[in-house]
């Protein structure tokens, strides 16, 4: 079919529709969005008899991806790490019951971290999963790894855990474009209620079943470490996986300074030959582990007399590797001494909430209406509204809501408690903050619920919510609007208002958080579309700003309110004309009224 | 004709989330697999891309690994001087910058690109009066740059992305020295 340049994530969903998958189900999130995004794109492009769906969490993903595949046909479930965590109950069962059809999990790590909460290490938590898992070094290696996985799930009956790493997903490489297939498979699901509904009893028996499995799996030969540079006869071994390997490779090639070393990779992390890992101990002077995040590698070494990592330090156990890193533990383990290296500190711009961003109007209007409060806020594009000091807390997806109540709990006894409100995003809600509303209302919280509904998933690149439909390639019907959730959840009043209006939304907030009094949460729909969907952001007024002759340069619009149009020089602010969408909020938020809008851009 | 450069060649970008840095190396890495070359990129997304710095790699030639070491660059692309400084360690000796800034003569190649989009009357298209830029630089076909720009860009941007790059191509000597 031909050459294509294709990102990582691009990669992984031409191989899980080159494997015939006949269901594909993921939430998204950095760095593992665009592998369901393009997976959906390809069958409603060829029409494909599959299934793409767009979950409302990761959970739903994995058990609806999961039913699929032990009705004998091909299931992928994608997400990033902390997706895991959140689908991590039906993954631990999955693990002991096994599969037919073949069940791949992608979940995509982010070593930096770049956009998450941790860095934790998926392959630890396959691991503990008792789930085979494949560290891919490349988008090309990640599509034939995706596809030989299915293959290999069906042998083994078992899950399958795919783990890239961000420079793997948002690496961009020539690969050769595979064959798209559907397997022409009937659901077939062979009832066994003592497997696919085991009470305990049962469940002892499956996971030793499960533990021979694993012994079968390690004598394969991925479980095998492959020599890929040098012989065995040097004196250091290198032993690594995934993109890690990639950088030793590059810097073996590019600087010709380190001898007697050879490299080792590992393709399949956990579960591996725990023979063929103490044969390389024993046959060189000295092994080194250069793996992301964690010594997952380096643990399965039974006697690391002679093994250097992660554990004793030789490789730094926190933040990303880099090549520069790479070669630092290169240099250091061969007993090469350099000069440091040309100046690397960088400084980096902080991320802020866009320009025009219906956000900022938001939370500008919580701080003034809700002086002195607890803001509770969540994993979103939003979590930036903590550069205006709008956000005090963000924990994990929907902790806004649960760690609001927490709050009121805390202080509902103190003489004067502070006022709460749980800012929290439309598809964070939908994902995470139902039940947590749920609790709070019966367990007698109080506190302003406020979400942050601008249409869309936005940080992950505008995906669509249970709100906006359009979330399968096969489905149109219903959508379900964050009004009638409320309402089902029990919450009595829910005002909507567009954050643009400052002043109104100002006025509502006081109104909702004098109402938690009588009926505990009150809830504010902030409705504003995300200025990132042109369309929307075409159809809106857009005027031409300025800053007039009263600014005296207090720096309270850069402080308070965070635009990043609005840079502040020494007598005056100034509008960045190349930055500025002309919303017009910033109007109201100057106290000598020197922000000047006029009609028509 | 020119002959074409075949030796390897490492190029990083720094910018701004928003600035269309994405873009750009689609481009120039779409441009490379034109002229037949092998090639790996790496790209920024997510949180950063609301704003901060971001930075996207391309490596042409025989490489396996997306990122470029420190001080092994033959160019820096900077959308953004004040990126484009702190990067500069990433050039190797005698490697080149081709810096978007207001004032002349601060890099290799110091642009005016946000200045001429905005009288363009397209304020996002610097991206691409870079991308013009540099393919003048790396000796690139303009026609080869229109055609793979045509394939890459969103539907109805593509004639303003197309007028941003040969705003760049053919801009004077004197506008980038």
């Amino acid at each position: 079919m031909g050459k294509k340049i294709l990102l990582g994530n691009e990669a992984i969903a031409y191989g899980i529709l080159a494997a015939g998958a006949n269901l594909v189900a993921s939430y998204p999130g950095t760095p593992a969005s665009e592998v369901c995004e393009t997976a959906m794109g390809l069958v409603k492009r060829n029409g494909s008899p599959c299934h793409v769906e767009w979950s409302i969490n990761e959970k739903t993903a994995v058990e609806v991806a999961y039913a699929n595949a032990i009705a004998n046909r091909r299931s992928a479930a994608i997400m990033k790490q902390v997706g895991l965590n959140v689908a991590s109950d039906p993954v631990m069962s999955a693990a002991y019951m096994g599969t037919s059809g073949g069940f791949l999990i992608v979940v995509a790590d982010d070593p930096g971290p770049h956009s998450s909460q941790t860095e934790q290490d998926t392959r630890f938590f396959a691991m503990h999963a008792k789930i085979p898992v494949l560290d891919p070094a490349s988008p090309e290696e990640a599509m034939r790894m995706t596809i030989q996985a299915f293959a290999f799930s069906e042998e083994f009956k078992t899950p399958v855990i795919l783990r890239p790493t961000t420079r793997v997903c948002h690496a961009r490489q020539l690969v050769d474009l595979p064959e798209l297939t559907v397997l022409n498979r009937q659901p077939d699901f062979q009832k066994d209620p003592y497997r696919w509904a085991a009470t305990p009893g049962p469940r002892l028996k499956l996971h030793k079943e499960l533990n021979a499995k694993l012994q079968d799996i390690s004598r394969h030969e991925w479980a095998r470490p492959k020599l890929l540079y040098g012989t065995p006869d040097a004196r250091i071994a290198i032993v690594s996986s995934g993109v890690a390997c990639a950088y030793i490779m590059d810097v073996l090639k590019a600087f010709d300074r380190w001898d007697d070393i050879c490299v080792y990779k590992v393709d399949m992390p956990y579960p591996m030959d725990p023979s063929s890992l103490q044969a390389i101990a024993n046959t060189h002077e000295k092994v080194l582990v250069v793996e992301e995040t964690e010594p997952v590698i380096e643990m399965q070494f039974v006697n690391r007399e002679n093994v250097s990592g992660r554990l004793d330090s030789a490789v730094p156990n926190a933040g990303e590797l880099t090549p520069e890193i790479v070669m630092q533990v290169l240099d250091d383990v061969t007993g090469i001494h350099r000069e440091k290296e040309k100046e690397t500190a960088k400084k980096q711009r902080p991320p802020s909430l866009c320009a025009g961003c219906g956000h900022r109007g938001a939370f500008y209007a919580i701080k003034k209406a809700l002086p002195k409060g607890i803001y509770t806020s969540d994993i979103g594009c939003y979590t930036l509204g903590l550069n205006l000091g709008g956000v005090d807390t963000c924990l994990c997806m929907g902790a806004a809501v649960s760690q609001a109540a927490g709050f009121y709990h805390a202080y509902k006894d103190t003489p004067s408690p502070p006022p709460i409100a749980a800012i929290i995003g439309d598809s964070t809600y939908f994902h995470a903050g139902i039940p947590p509303t749920i609790n709070a209302l019966v367990t007698g919280a109080r506190f302003v619920l406020v979400i942050l509904d601008n249409a869309t998933t936005a940080m992950t690149g505008q995906q669509p919510t249970p709100a906006t439909g359009c979330v399968t390639n096969d489905y149109a019907g219903r959508t379900l609007q964050l009004e009638e959730i409320l309402t089902g959840c029990g919450i009595k009043t829910t005002f909507v208002h567009d954050p643009y209006d400052v002043k109104g939304f100002i006025e509502i907030t006081k109104e909702a958080y004098a109402k938690t009094q009588q009926e505990g949460v009150v809830a504010i729909i902030a409705r504003h579309p995300c200025i990132r969907d042109r369309q929307a952001m075409k159809d809106q007024a857009s005027y031409s700003m300025s800053i007039s002759e009263e600014c005296n340069a207090c720096g309270y619009c850069v402080t308070q309110f965070e635009c990043p149009a609005i840079e502040l020089g020494e007598d005056t602010a100034r509008i960045d004309r190349s930055l500025c969408i002309g919303c017009g909020v910033c109007v109201d938020i100057c106290p000598r009224n020197a922000i000047k809008a006029e009609a028509g851009k | 004709m020119m002959r074409k450069d075949m030796s390897d060649k490492q190029i990083i970008m720094v910018g701004r989330g928003g600035q269309g840095i994405l873009l750009l190396a689609k481009a120039l890495a779409e441009i490379a697999f034109k002229e037949g070359r092998n090639l790996i990129t790496s790209e920024t997304h997510g949180m950063a891309m609301r704003g901060g710095t971001v930075t996207a790699s391309l490596k042409i030639g025989s490489f396996e690994s997306p990122l470029i070491p420190a001080g092994s660059a033959d160019m820096l692309i900077g959308l953004e001087e004040t990126e484009a400084r702190d990067y500069l360690y990433m050039l190797k000796d005698g490697g080149i910058a081709v810096v978007n800034a207001r004032k002349q003569g601060q890099f290799d190649h110091t642009i005016d690109a946000t200045g001429m989009a905005l009288e363009m009357g397209s304020p996002g298209s610097a991206n691409m009066i870079m991308l013009g830029l540099v393919s003048r630089i790396m000796g690139y076909d303009i026609d080869e740059v229109r055609c793979v720009v045509r394939e890459i860009s969103p539907g109805k941007w593509a004639s303003q992305n197309i007028k941003g790059i040969e705003t760049g191509y053919n801009c004077p000597e004197s506008a980038f020295e």
